[in-house]
């Protein structure tokens, strides 16, 4: 694995003392146990920092990562369990930069933390549901691409109905269902191609952030397990000298990799493959994070299996974020839509 | 490779499909039969004088010093046109050796010939009481005079019967547990008294061998490095070695395969099957990613130890799974004897599949890599009274 930049230092630094002085593990807790967890004091520190505009070119207000770096961030973002649903903010985000002016005044309020925006997906406003997204009851506003038409849905927008469904991490997943909503009264932000490019182009990058938190995550969840495995003695030896024991690790140790190193080549794809690479990416990860966390809890033993030990934060966490965006079936789907199986490598 | 390449790295790529296309035989493309070296030779000799059969040599020993992408630029075109596996001991094990251990009359008799296949190399360190546990081989050997004599019996030699050289790690010293009493030396195999004989496996040929040793008489000064060094400088290399046995080709062969039968069964309009195809190519952009990961990480001298043994275990699990789903996805055609060459009209369902259960066997087994994972990456402790060996 190469190692860190000087400059990303920064990055990973950054968020690690984000998330340590917004409470660290205690904080994710609390979230998790309680239902629709939002923490706006979190969010306003995320703000602060200029992580909501991470994915924003500077001229645009933002603070100008590249792929690589945003992926940077929430691998480490994701070690911490951060609860924030800063991933669709980031897609949001993509969004509306890209959409320009008419963008302009709700991405200034995305990145300053004023207004919570989320994309969602829907193909049409009468009577229809839109696609379930992740921690979408934090939103404020939605974006969506309607009819061609990239276009925001603030919350309270006349004809949408909002259900939300708690999820085992704290969070939600949620959806619209948009019944008699007049399209005339959305506001359009982005047209044809201008919008589809927006609006793909902010999923995409939501897929290599899911996937970053959940590499992260699983990165993390073996840490600790192999600490474990050192520290914890039976028949007067460390369990970890076990060879049983040590190769379950060591085959988790290899996918992880693995799927770290999906994840930063997905960081480099051009335009033409970037859809693909991304869904590769998410895909991998959420079957890699899931394999790990279940191993995870094996390896602890009965520990592992209480609420108290904070492998049961991972553990449900992982399941939130293996979903989030398309889960590991859903992404190979489209990853075939995108590229038939006609096309050899 | 998901990446965006550079317009240099895509002119590259247009002219090795370019150059394989004008060059390969059609005869020598998508063979299912592992090719013996008398097939190959000629391919070998145009591939190795072009450089790409070992392109991440050095240019003073006729390699072009390709960088990683270009190296893995190369794999994907190779493993696009069908073009079949070379033996990788002389390129990839022996020849490093030499370029850093070797006399430079070694260097002289040995690299150009082996880079173009003109002398094909078979190694002779696994015994058949001393295979993971290499360190107690007992092959031996005393000197006399300016004189080696060789005694003893290797197992797994791949390829020694039609192999032209060998080289063996033999006992040189008294004590078994020794470090310093094991010597690498370099064996023509038309030294009187060296005796291969093919071995056949699962997969039907006969590509593992054995040889038999005796009274084999070799100068002195076909010794590798000095002699008690063989343990040091035939495993200095190994990390190099199981680097590039993580190389995606495998595994790309694999998905082509893999595809050209779910055309051929139909798999490809069923969703249930898509799934799995999807599933085996997510695997291998894992792969390709990992291991052009690993190639840039040598290159900036930032290599872990550990990165050989995961690419090496990584690499045979990714193609195994390929060939896996391969299976999964044929039903009634799943045990179907291959025909010679693979095509559209006549896909080979069970050849491939069956030689891919060597991967993970091979240069050290998949337990053993991770034993080393283990120890070495995670730093957990040797397994003693509670675990079984995971000696490196």
């Amino acid at each position: 694995m190469l190692k860190l930049k000087d400059t990303d230092r920064h990055i990973v630094d950054g968020i690690a003392d984000l998330m340590e002085s917004a409470g660290g593990l205690p904080r994710v807790r609390r979230l998790q146990a309680g239902v629709l967890s939002f923490d706006r004091d979190a969010w306003g520190k995320l703000a602060a920092h200029g992580w909501l505009g991470a994915a924003v070119p500077e001229a645009q207000g933002g603070t100008g990562l590249a792929t690589r770096e945003i992926a940077l961030l929430l691998e480490h973002a994701g070690k911490k369990l951060m609860p924030e649903p800063l991933v669709p903010a980031l897609a949001a985000s993509v969004m509306l930069a890209r959409s320009g002016k008419a963008g302009a005044s709700l991405l200034a309020d995305l990145i300053a933390g004023k207004t919570v925006v989320m994309p969602i997906e829907a193909d049409e406003t009468s009577q229809a549901y839109t696609g379930y997204l992740s921690d979408g009851h934090a939103a404020d506003a939605f974006l969506a691409l309607i009819d061609n038409k990239l276009v925001a849905v603030p919350r309270q927008t006349k004809g949408v109905a909002i259900e939300t469904q708690d999820t085992v991490d704290g969070g939600s997943i949620t959806r619209l269902r948009f019944d008699g909503v007049d399209p005339a009264a959305l506001t359009v932000l982005a047209s044809r191609a201008q919008a589809q490019e927006a609006f793909h182009a902010g999923r995409d990058l939501a897929l290599i952030g899911y996937s970053a938190l959940l590499v992260g995550l699983a990165d993390e969840a073996l840490a600790i397990t192999v600490q474990y495995l050192k520290d914890r003695k039976q028949f007067g030896v460390p369990i970890g000298s076990f060879q049983a024991l040590q190769h379950r690790a060591a085959s988790l140790y290899v996918i992880i990799k693995a799927s770290h190193a999906l994840l930063y080549e997905a960081c480099r794809a051009g335009a033409a493959r970037r859809a693909i690479a991304a869904l590769a990416a998410k895909s991998y990860a959420a079957e890699t994070a899931m394999t790990t966390v279940k191993e995870c809890v094996q390896l602890h033993g009965a520990m592992g299996y209480t609420a108290e030990h904070n492998m049961s934060l991972y553990f449900r966490r992982a399941m939130a974020l293996a979903a989030a965006g398309g889960d590991a079936i859903a992404c190979r789907k489209r990853l075939y839509a995108e590229r038939q199986l006609s096309q050899d490598f | 490779m998901l990446r965006e390449e550079t317009p240099a790295e895509q002119a590259f790529r247009a002219e090795a499909r370019a150059w394989l296309d004008a060059n390969l035989p059609r005869e020598l493309r998508h063979a299912n039969n592992r090719l013996t070296p008398p097939e190959l030779k000629g391919w070998f000799r145009t591939l190795g004088e072009k450089g790409w059969a070992a392109p991440h040599w050095p240019r003073e020993h006729g390699g072009i010093d390709a960088s990683p992408v270009q190296q893995v630029i190369l794999i994907e075109e190779l493993a696009r046109i069908g073009a079949p596996d070379l033996p990788a001991q002389g390129l990839t094990h022996i020849s490093p050796i030499l370029m850093r251990y070797g006399t430079e009359e070694q260097k002289r008799q040995h690299l150009a010939k082996a880079r173009t296949g003109e002398v094909i190399w078979a190694q002779g360190y696994s015994e058949p009481g001393s295979g993971s546990d290499l360190r107690s081989l007992r092959t031996k050997a005393v000197v006399e005079d300016d004189k080696l004599v060789i005694n003893g019996h290797k197992i797994w030699t791949t390829g020694a019967h039609y192999s032209d050289w060998l080289y063996l790690l033999v006992r040189t010293g008294a004590d078994p547990k020794a470090r310093d009493s094991i010597t690498l030396v370099l064996v023509d195999a038309k030294t009187p008294g060296v005796t291969p004989r093919g071995i056949v496996t699962l997969a039907g040929d006969d590509e593992l061998c054995e040889v038999f040793l005796d009274n084999v008489v070799v100068p002195i000064t076909n010794i590798v490095g000095k002699i008690g060094e063989g343990w040091a400088v035939g495993t200095a290399l190994l990390a190099e070695e199981r680097i590039r046995s993580g190389t995606p080709i495998h595994a790309l062969r694999a998905l082509y395969r893999l595809k050209q039968a779910a055309r051929y069964t139909g798999a490809d309009r069923d969703p249930w099957m898509l799934d799995r195809i999807a599933r085996a190519e997510v695997e291998v952009y894992a792969l390709e990613a990992a291991f052009l990961e690993a190639l840039e990480a040598q290159a900036a001298g930032e290599a872990e130890f550990e990165d050989s043994s995961r690419l090496k275990l990584y690499g045979a699990e990714a193609t195994q799974f390929v060939f896996e789903v391969l299976q999964e996805i044929s039903g009634a055609h799943a045990a179907l004897r291959a025909p010679p060459v693979g095509d559209e009209t006549t896909p080979d369902f069970s050849t491939m599949f069956l030689q891919s259960r060597r991967l993970s066997i091979r240069g050290g087994t998949n337990e053993i890599q991770r034993g080393i994972i283990a120890m070495r990456a995670l730093g957990l402790s040797r397994p003693g009274s509670g675990g079984g060996g995971g000696n490196a």
